[in-house]
């Protein structure tokens, strides 16, 4: 034990002093009323030095005193461990990305080091390996007190690239002698590493043990499925998140480094980040940009498109990059299911569908357009640049030309870079009218300068044209190694902004050491799409977005650093739980003062100000406020529902499902609570037929697609309670029919699941829920039903079989409700409602606040409907 | 007020009713409800006896003389009421409790008070509160008693009622000026009887008096005892000089003790 402030000690000698004089100084007198007077006067007066303090009372006092005086000397346990050697400390510091995942404890450490120094009133230096933001190279900071070596330390942070070894080397090659501590990330980062430690020797090394995880770039699998790879996290999970940070899906890692991300396409397009779940460092995270984006790519051709070798678009469905989902169907159901790209092989256009699609690609649509017979000899509008009737044969018997290979592609072309091949001819095309034709529209041309890709950005979107067949009827363009190249450059251009591939992007948002998005630091050198796969991340060129509008560009550290490589430290010491001064003055302070407010009672008591009863209700006040608000426990076995009005949900036993319920009635009852007089405590998970739940205004029953049929007192407690008051809501969580963005297909079999869980239920005759109902106008005003989905048709039981108020007993419905209102601790959105977003979620929110009015207060709302015809009435 | 009156009444309710013996009433001329075992005027049949020369021819019961050969003459019982005053010996010091579970002696004497009013009007005697009230029959006198400790009032003092005086009677020399035949009521607090204090004090009265200081406050209890025990009897001998009846009470000791006290002290003999 130490004392860290020992002349504070010196006061422990005034003790004796205080003694005396303690026992100089009589106790207050008591003041008393008294009536007879008369018979005091005159009794004989005692010696007044006499009275003395109480022993007891002395000792308290000098006890009191003496723990005041040894707190304030600031003693403590676990002095810091001594250094060897002599003269200034070197503090080596790894500071890289792969420090993150360790911070705390490194800093631990470090602060361990600077204790130890400051008690040895030796100075330290700190060289930190990693260049600092500005690309400065690592300097020893000079020699300083142990007191600004630990505002240096404080101040320091992780950055996000790696350490630079030669430049540390170089730094340490110049130090002067003394003790070295080298605080080591664990890594190698890069070959210089043996170099570094030779330079570094002798030192005291303390690593970091943890494995050091680096998030790679994903891949899609032949699925189209989303694929995170990752070094050295094998057990570990990745998390799938919005770029909001809400978490779409959670996956865990395969033993090869594989974690396969699970979500329909639509879903997986708003991943806009992986993240390892662990220690958060720049390393555990993988900003997605749109070239990580999978695209809905719609087929449309006329006759049988499919067949093997034949088709229309047989090469050009499997020459798609995997990260697609290809749909087929009419232009129309294209449209209407949302496709990013619509590839057209030879269809001839109305005036109507050239309408609705140059609308679409307004909007962001990405069409591209192969030519063939039947389109040759109509040329319509829905071109980049006008075309001419009729085709173009080369190398036939009538034909004097050879057929044509491809030129090298113009570099303003979205092609630009990929190596063209001989072998790769064309036979028969049609042709662009040369007259017309704007040169910055070509894209790729044969080798005797004639266009055979035409495009052009149109609003948000874009608008290509292949002036020769998608199959290998015109050229055997579709068979050649090229075509999937070619295709995988143009599925993606849809909805975002061509990337200019040789334009510098300037940085949006930087990823700190940590993997938090952070506003950029000025003086960050852009990147270029082109040389985008070859930057090495340094402090010019930091992890982070990088773009122009929409038009973006993640730079990670995966792909962009050496793979983590475990250094071979001889005879590290592991971080332990490093024990720091342990200083329990303030115990002692805090003891010391309530030995002084004891005293006070006492003093107070003795002069017969306090009573008995006014000591302990002052020593109860004193206890209440030591000790922490106790909560309210409700008396006896009243169940809590009864004390608070609860929203409550039926327990599926499905633990996903539950915690949804659980959290979405959770923020549904702060929401109200929030919103309107009504106070509602937390949820509760109902088992109906165990529990009772006619305290319960609204029971929230999620059906799963693989429920049992329930039980028959389940059964008989849930039609007891529509009968007598209750509001049961029924969500089969996604039907497997509906309209279009139901969410049909979420959960196959639903529509069985909710009759066979329905059909032991009394249930009333049912209609469909229309905004007429007062449902939709209890509290807010809502113009639909949506919950994570927006299927229809909501039922309500038919106005004959409501009750005498016109108030439903049951509201069946597949919205996932609960889905859309679940919140998790901090707040975020747990789900994403489909197609609409977060407007849905306001609407499903809403929906939620007027279903539980609507289940505490009955109907009042829907005389409102009814006011514009009594108005009328008292007009007339 | 009420409360007051509800305590006395329950206090009282637990002794039959009060009844002054007759002949320690023998001096009071005005006939009230008391019968005096002896004939003179009264309502209630006493005895026949013998006509004899003298007496008023129209005071001969025809009917009972029918029935022999004598004429005989209806006595009825001679009916007296006791006139009893009651006093308050009241000062600032009355108000002082050692305790705040303790009543004061104010309170306390009070309370005394009501109860033996409500004995003796139960019992149909005459209740006056001294140099407030005249004297007062009936149940309902109670009420007019009670009101009158609080605000007051002016009568004459009957010079002959009988009077039971209430107070912590600490002056010097005591002296009691009634006749014959009353009580006096010594109320005192604990603190006052025992003088539990210890340590340094300052003792303060109740009426200006100058403050006394005790170092040791515990050194002073015997010689106080000693004081407070002649006090009371001098209190004693100054009852019994007057011809009144001494009683103690402390306002620590159940107050149906002293009701008891008083009750047998006036009904006694």
């Amino acid at each position: 034990m130490i004392f860290l402030a020992p002349w504070v000690l010196l006061g422990l000698a005034a003790l004796p002093g205080l003694y005396f004089l303690l026992r100089l100084t009589p106790p207050a007198a008591r003041r008393i009323v008294f009536p007879p007077m008369r018979l005091l006067s005159g009794l004989p007066q005692a010696e007044r030095a006499a009275q003395r303090m109480p022993l007891w009372l002395l000792l308290l006092r000098l006890c009191a005193a003496g723990l005041v005086i040894l707190g304030l000397a600031g003693p403590a346990l676990h002095p810091p461990a001594a250094l060897p050697g002599s003269g200034p400390v070197l503090l080596v510091i790894d500071n890289g990305w792969a420090a993150a995942a360790d911070w705390q404890p490194l800093m631990d450490a470090a602060r361990q080091v600077v204790g130890s120094a400051r008690h040895a009133g030796r100075g330290v230096a700190i060289l930190t390996t990693a260049r600092d933001a500005g690309g400065g190279a690592p300097v020893i900071q000079g020699v300083m007190t142990a007191d600004q070596a630990a505002q240096a330390i404080d101040a320091l942070q992780p950055l996000p690239w790696p350490v630079d070894r030669p430049a540390a080397t170089a730094a340490l090659r110049n130090a002067g002698e003394g003790t070295r501590i080298y605080l080591a990330d664990g890594i190698t980062d890069g070959a210089s590493f043996s170099e570094f430690m030779k330079a570094l020797n002798p030192a005291r090394i303390i690593a970091a043990g943890r494995d050091k995880n680096l998030l790679l770039p994903p891949s899609f699998n032949e699925h189209g499925q989303l694929v995170a790879h990752a070094a050295g996290a094998a057990g570990l999970s990745v998390l799938a998140e919005t770029a909001t940070g809400a978490v779409l899906a959670r996956a865990a890692f395969s033993k090869s480094g594989d974690a396969g991300i699970n979500l329909p396409l639509p879903l997986a397009n708003r991943v806009g980040r992986l993240v390892l779940e662990g220690p958060a460092s720049a390393g555990s995270v993988f900003l997605l940009d749109s070239g990580t984006h999978g695209s809905l790519v719609g087929l449309a051709a006329s006759g049988a498109a499919d067949t093997p070798y034949l088709g229309a678009l047989f090469f050009a469905s499997r020459g798609l990059p995997a990260s697609s989902q290809v749909i087929t169907g009419d232009l129309a159901s294209l449209i209407a299911e949302k496709a990013d790209v619509i590839i057209l092989a030879d269809v001839v256009l109305s005036q109507a569908q050239q309408q609705m699609l140059s609308d679409w690609i307004a909007a962001g649509g990405e069409l591209i357009r192969f030519a063939g017979p039947l389109t040759a000899n109509m040329p319509d509008g829905l071109t980049p640049d006008p075309e001419l009737a009729g085709d173009r044969r080369l190398g036939g018997a009538l034909t004097w030309t050879r057929p044509q290979s491809l030129a090298p592609f113009p570099a303003g072309s979205p092609f630009a870079g990929l190596q063209v091949d001989g072998g790769t001819t064309v036979t028969r095309q049609i042709l662009a009218d040369p007259t017309r034709l704007d040169v910055g529209t070509v894209w790729a041309a044969l080798a005797d300068g004639t266009p055979l890709v035409l495009g052009k950005p149109v609003g948000k979107g874009v608008l290509v044209s292949v002036l020769t067949t998608a199959n290998a009827d015109w050229s055997n363009l579709a068979l050649a190694g090229i075509y999937p190249a070619l295709l995988e450059r143009l599925i993606g251009l849809g909805a975002r902004v061509p990337v200019h591939r040789n334009r510098v992007l300037p940085m949006l948002q930087a990823l700190d050491g940590f993997g938090k998005l952070q506003p950029p630091q000025p003086g960050v050198a852009g990147v270029s799409a082109r040389d985008a796969d070859q930057i090495a991340v340094s402090p010019s060129q930091p992890p982070g977005f990088y773009g122009i509008g929409a038009a973006g560009l993640a730079l990670n550290l995966g792909g962009h650093v050496a793979l983590p490589v475990a250094a071979v430290l001889p005879a590290a010491e592991p971080l332990g739980t490093p024990r720091g001064p342990e200083d329990f003055g303030a115990a002692l302070l805090l003891a010391g003062m309530w030995l002084l407010a004891l005293d006070l009672l006492i003093s107070l008591w003795l002069r017969g100000l306090l009573r008995w009863r006014g000591a302990v209700a002052a020593l109860g006040i004193a206890l209440v406020l030591q000790s922490p608000a106790q909560a309210q426990v409700p008396p006896g076995n009243v169940p809590p529902a009864a004390l608070q009005t609860q929203l409550a949900y039926v327990r599926t036993g499905d633990p996903q499902t539950d915690q949804t319920s659980a959290d979405g009635l959770g923020y549904l009852s702060a929401l109200v609570s929030a919103r309107s007089s009504a106070q509602l405590g937390p949820p509760a998970g109902v088992d109906p037929a165990r529990d009772n739940i006619d305290l319960y205004p609204l029971i929230y029953w999620p059906v799963l697609s693989d429920a049992a049929a329930p039980s028959g007192k389940t059964c008989s407690a849930l039609s007891d309670y529509m009968q007598h008051g209750g509001l049961l809501l029924i969500d089969s969580q996604g039907a497997d029919a509906g309209a279009p963005g139901s969410g049909a297909g979420f959960a196959p079999g639903a529509q069985t699941a909710l009759s066979r869980a329905t059909s032991c239920l009394n249930l009333p005759p049912l209609e469909p829920l229309t905004t007429a109902n007062a449902i939709a106008h209890s509290f807010y005003i809502v113009p639909s039903f949506a919950g994570k989905f927006v299927g229809d048709p909501v039922l309500i039981a038919s106005a004959a079989a409501r009750d005498v108020d016109g108030v439903t007993p049951v509201i069946i419905g597949q919205n996932d409700w609960a889905g859309a209102w679940a919140r998790d601790a901090n707040g975020d959105a747990e789900q994403t409602p489909l197609p609409g977003g977060e407007d849905q979620r306001v609407v499903a929110d809403r929906f939620g606040a007027n279903l539980v009015i609507y289940a505490l207060t009955g109907d009042y709302k829907s005389d409102q409907s009814r006011l514009p015809a009594f108005l009328d009435g008292l007009s007339q | 007020m009420t409360a007051r009156i509800a305590a006395a009444e329950s206090l009282a309710a637990g002794l039959p009713k009060l009844l002054m013996a007759a002949e320690r009433l023998a001096h009071v001329a005005a006939p009230g409800a008391h019968g005096r075992r002896r004939p003179g005027p009264g309502e209630n049949f006493w005895q026949y006896r013998d006509f004899r020369d003298g007496d008023d021819v129209r005071r001969v019961d025809w009917r009972r003389s029918a029935g022999a050969d004598r004429l005989f003459l209806r006595e009825r019982e001679w009916e007296a009421q006791a006139s009893i005053s009651l006093v308050l010996h009241d000062h600032a010091g009355m108000d002082y409790r050692s305790a705040a579970a303790l009543p004061s002696k104010r309170e306390r004497a009070i309370l005394l008070l009501l109860a033996l009013a409500s004995l003796l009007l139960r019992a149909g005697e005459r209740v006056a509160l001294a140099g407030k009230t005249p004297p007062l029959t009936g149940n309902a006198a109670l009420r007019t008693l009670a009101a009158a400790f609080i605000n007051g009032g002016m009568a004459r003092i009957d010079p002959k009622s009988r009077v039971i005086a209430f107070g912590d009677f600490l002056e010097a020399a005591p002296v009691f000026y009634a006749p014959p035949g009353g009580a006096v009521v010594q109320v005192l607090d604990p603190a006052e009887c025992d003088f539990p204090f210890s340590g340094r004090c300052i003792f303060d009265g109740f009426a200006h008096e100058p403050e006394i200081e005790a170092a040791r406050a515990e050194d002073w209890a015997a010689a106080y005892r000693a004081r407070i025990a002649a006090q009371r009897e001098a209190v004693v001998q100054a009852a019994q000089r007057a011809g009144q009846t001494a009683l103690f009470h402390r306002t620590d000791a159940p107050p149906a003790g002293a009701l008891a006290a008083l009750y047998q002290a006036l009904s006694a003999a």
